[in-house]
């Protein structure tokens, strides 16, 4: 789904379809909750984080000027969100500790539920995948963690999620992904 | 190479949705929230947060200071954590003897003003926080903040 699509859903949201906003949820709820968990945010935080991110732009329909911008809007707010979080106490979680060692509940259905070996194999893999992942340094795994929640080839959320210039990105995304090749490949048996 | 790239961000993305996914609860919470937009009332704008302006983080909670600005009314805020319970102080100027409704996303708590605009609450949760009161003979409502 593209900006102008985006766009579309806001607008139609803002004259009260409550369809469009459910639809604009769906389809940035993921780049929002990349934002939080990439500050390095508790379950908790990162839930509040996430909230009032959606909360005030509910609030805002009627107020944003460009609305093929929301994404950008939403990843600006959340990392404000996130760093006042931060800045009054929060304990940030380290990126080598659990959270992605949780027994996958009932958010996430495929993984309790995949009977077929094939699928089992290809959610062990993603299991291992996100392990290497978490082993990357800090700015490797925020900048990943960003992008993977944004559109693919698009960085400007993950620019004002983090307070990159632009231009820096597909430099650093590259870099990241070659550490990240090499943990996948380099690494010893777990 | 960068459709290497492209597979191994499309392969993240994918183990993202399995090991650390949006908690369905919370997008819920999120699309219940377009109930939440102010159709009649007038937004107050977050103008000042002591916490927008400091760089160093602090250990445990100070006070924080937060201004609100409606077209002919602003809402003072200040808030304190003692052992992870908040306080609020808040203030509508120019004074008005009003009710101020304390939105959480789980419940509301419904305050009145002293007879100079007013008012204070206790035993606050962290968490996301809006307050709205009626001056001027209209809806005022601050935009959310993260208590």
């Amino acid at each position: 789904m593209d900006s102008e699509s985006i766009g579309r859903l806001f607008q139609a949201a803002a004259k009260g379809d409550a369809a469009a906003w459910k639809a604009l949820v769906e389809r940035l709820s993921p780049l929002v909750w990349s934002v939080a968990r990439a500050h390095g945010l508790s379950d908790a935080d990162a839930c509040e984080a996430y909230q009032t991110t959606w909360f005030r732009l509910a609030q805002h329909l009627d107020r944003i000027r460009d609305p093929e911008r929301v994404s950008t809007w939403l990843a600006t707010t959340a990392r404000n969100e996130c760093l006042k979080l931060i800045r009054s106490g929060r304990k940030l979680v380290a990126s080598d500790t659990e959270s992605f060692e949780r027994i996958p509940d009932d958010r996430t259905p495929e993984s309790v539920f995949i009977e077929d070996e094939e699928a089992r194999d290809e959610a062990e893999r993603h299991r291992q995948l996100w392990q290497a992942f978490r082993e990357l340094g800090d700015k490797c795994q925020q900048l990943l963690r960003v992008l993977i929640g944004s559109p693919p080839h698009s960085y400007q959320e993950a620019a004002a999620a983090l307070g990159l210039a632009i231009g820096s990105i597909g430099p650093m995304r590259q870099r990241c992904l070659r550490q990240l090749r090499l943990l996948l490949t380099g690494g010893g048996n777990s | 190479m960068t459709e290497d790239d492209d597979m191994l961000e499309n392969d993240l993305r994918r183990a993202a949705d399995l090991m650390d996914p949006v908690p369905a609860a919370l997008l819920q919470s999120a699309v219940e929230a377009f109930a939440l937009r102010s159709l009649a009332a007038e937004l107050a704008a977050l103008s000042f947060d002591s916490l927008a302006e400091t760089t160093t983080v602090r250990s445990g909670y100070g006070t924080r200071l937060l201004s609100f600005d409606g077209a002919t009314h602003t809402v003072d805020v200040e808030l304190s954590f003692t052992d992870g319970s908040g306080r609020l102080l808040g203030s509508i100027h120019p004074p008005e003897e009003t009710e101020v409704s304390v939105e959480r996303p789980e419940h509301t708590v419904v305050l009145r003003t002293d007879p100079f605009g007013r008012f204070s609450c206790r035993d606050l949760a962290p968490g996301p926080l809006s307050l709205r009161c009626r001056v001027g003979g209209a809806e005022l409502v601050t935009e959310w903040i993260t208590v």
